[in-house]
């Protein structure tokens, strides 16, 4: 008996390995022996499912014509099974994807959201038979590179002028209510759908989305189908009019800098921060958000600090004090805004893209540890902790309290002073990459105690 | 000095640059019976209470008997609107630590507002310490046509859409017109 891998499918395919395990069937790796290009066998054994399954994928996918979905090459069958012969996608689940990123960009978001109900408005306007696909879960969206392409039709069919033919599977989370209670398909499930992988890969953005897209995902995934969009195009168009607006404020990230207490180096870092960023090529200015008029002593102190339309400069740094409602500020500036909004623990900057906690002090000033714990979970996603003044084993302390990744901050004196660990330190923010030095060493501390 | 010149937008604009420029207690004194900014407050012309307005606080139609009254009051700054009545407050005016002049310098105006300064008190005592602003300037050749007519300088007005929300590319004409009178605002 010849071995899977042996295995040579009408003397055309060699079957090299198995790629994935269906409900209905076994996806295998071939290599077409002439033309010497992969394929994706998909094995359904006769026995397992009712011939409609095979022939039905099939069917679906031979008319379809587009970047999105893999193109049918043959169906072949045996006694015992039926063989699907597809386009071989490389690329991995969207749910490994996301699990590899840890996080995805706003722009990726918007770029794969834009891509998947391209892919949907394809097929629910095909003509003339549009197709409902029912089955979309993140294991059925397949990324390669930036392109995301859709596999797995065996549960699609037609939309018939007399009902749609179908016996729906699908699956539990991603599915239409209405799919569980056994009534009729429409395009109301897929638009449903499409809402719940938004909302599955809105949880790993970088970046705090605007209300407007968790409103798109609410109407998207509303319970009863005619409180969703009435077609993909609309449901597109809301995400392309949301993904306009914010275009601006994607050029122009916030950066949020609150204090624990009194004396922690709130302003300090912050102004730190903003010198960093801009010694590394970054734009960014610093705006003041707190009572403290901490910026305006200091410059008083500094006469090489030049003030000019009510921003002080000074070396890498720029930066506004805080202005009563009489004076309006720009803030449409593009690239990085650090808003130091002093020691305000409970507050939450809703709009920021991150929020920088600055903790620390001596050991003796216990409260921070209380304060760190209390942080509300409104805050955590997008938090970073900032640990000053205090040792290794506070910032340790710091990191499981709070679950959030804590950053050592350096001895520093000047904070319009810039160097080498302020350098790492701007360059991880920006980037969220390159030698953090302490910072991967706690980061990792943290990730083991994390699976004890 | 004219009807329209734009003296009360400026002193407004004027209080609030100072008010949250700085964050100094400012009071704005409407002087010359004119009783125009108690709309701002939404408040019937003839109520003359003073009221707060983005923490400036409005002093409407302040008579030359209740003036020394305001005028002891714990403010830092007192922006005082003569509006087209400096001739008949000549004391109060001169006693101002900086004195401002607007006027219309438009193409059709900047004559009336040359005869003015030629004519007026200011011009003939106090001429050096008065600073001259021109307001609705179409180009610089008018004025320069005026500097040059009446022996002064002047400083062009920029645009304030909003006399309530000074922005702060603005700050440098604001800081320029203390500066002409060497006020310190530390």
């Amino acid at each position: 008996m010849k071995t899977k891998k042996e295995f040579i499918l009408s003397g055309r395919y060699q079957i090299l390995e198995t790629l994935g395990q269906g409900s209905d069937g076994t996806v295998y790796l071939a290599r077409h022996k002439s033309l010497e290009t992969d394929r994706a066998v998909k094995i359904i054994p006769r026995k397992a499912a009712p011939s409609l399954f095979a022939i039905s994928e099939a069917n679906v996918l031979k008319a379809l014509r587009h970047p999105g979905i893999p193109t049918i090459y043959d169906l072949e069958e045996d006694e015992d099974n039926y063989y699907l012969v597809e386009e071989y996608i490389q690329g991995e689940s969207l749910e490994l994807f996301l699990l590899h990123q840890q996080s995805i960009s706003r722009n990726l978001f918007f770029k794969l959201c834009e891509q998947l109900c391209d892919i949907f408005l394809y097929l629910h306007t095909l003509s003339p038979r549009p197709i409902l696909y029912l089955d979309l879960k993140p294991e059925h969206i397949i990324v390669c590179g930036q392109q995301i392409r859709l596999i797995d039709f065996s549960v699609s069919a037609f939309i018939s002028g007399s009902g749609n033919d179908i016996r729906h599977f699908g699956n539990l989370a991603f599915s239409a209510p209405e799919l569980r209670s056994g009534q009729t398909p429409t395009p109301a499930c897929d638009i449903y759908s499409i809402g719940k992988i938004m909302e599955f890969m809105s949880r790993c953005v970088d970046s705090a989305l605007s209300p407007n897209i968790l409103t798109i995902i609410r109407k998207a995934t509303a319970a009863e189908p005619e409180s969703r969009y009435e077609t993909v195009g609309d449901l597109s168009a809301a995400l392309l009019q949301a993904n306009d607006n914010t275009v601006g404020m994607h050029l122009r990230q916030t950066i949020a800098v609150i204090g624990s207490h009194p004396g922690c180096g709130t302003t300090h870092i912050a102004i730190s921060l903003v010198c960093a960023l801009n010694a590394i090529g970054q734009t960014a200015v610093y705006y003041e958000r707190n009572s403290t008029d901490t910026l305006r002593r200091a410059v008083r102190m500094m006469p090489q600090v030049r003030e000019r339309d009510g921003c002080y400069y000074c070396g890498c740094f720029a930066g506004y004090p805080l202005y009563g409602e009489g004076i309006a500020i720009p803030e449409g500036r593009a690239g990085i805004a650090v808003i130091d909004f002093g020691c305000r623990s409970s507050f939450i900057p809703a709009a920021a893209d991150q929020i920088l906690y600055v903790c620390g002090g001596t050991f003796w000033q216990g409260h921070d540890m209380a304060a760190v714990k209390e942080l509300p979970a409104a805050l955590k996603g997008r938090m970073r902790l900032i640990a000053n003044l205090c040792d290794r084993q506070a910032a340790i302390s710091y990191a499981r309290l709070s679950g959030a990744p804590v950053y050592l901050y350096p001895c520093d004196t000047n904070p319009f002073a810039f160097g080498p660990e302020k350098q790492r330190f701007a360059q991880w923010l920006a980037y969220g990459k390159g030698d953090t030095g302490l910072f991967l060493k706690l980061k990792n501390y943290f990730c083991r105690l994390l699976q004890r | 000095m004219g009807h329209c010149a734009g003296a009360t937008h400026l002193c407004i604009a004027l209080a609030n640059f100072l008010c949250s420029g700085f964050f100094a207690d400012t009071a704005y004194l409407e002087l010359g019976g004119r009783r125009e900014i108690s709309s701002i407050a939404r408040k019937h012309s003839d109520d003359d209470r003073p009221f707060i307005h983005q923490r400036v606080v409005y002093y409407p139609n302040v008579t030359a008997n209740r003036l020394a009254e305001v005028l002891a009051g714990r403010y830092r700054y007192f922006v005082l609107d003569f509006g087209g009545q400096a001739l008949h407050m000549q004391q109060a005016f001169s006693e101002c630590s900086i004195r401002l002049v607007i006027g219309n310098i438009c193409p059709w105006k900047k004559s009336q507002f040359a005869r003015s300064v030629q004519k007026s008190f200011y011009n003939k005592k106090t001429k050096e310490d008065v600073v001259y602003l021109g307001n609705y300037m179409e180009c610089k050749s008018d004025q320069r046509e005026v500097e040059k007519k009446c022996g002064i300088n002047i400083i062009p007005v920029p645009y304030l859409p909003d006399p309530f929300r000074i922005a702060s590319e603005n700050f440098g004409f604001f800081e320029k017109i203390m500066e002409e009178n060497e006020l310190s605002h530390e």
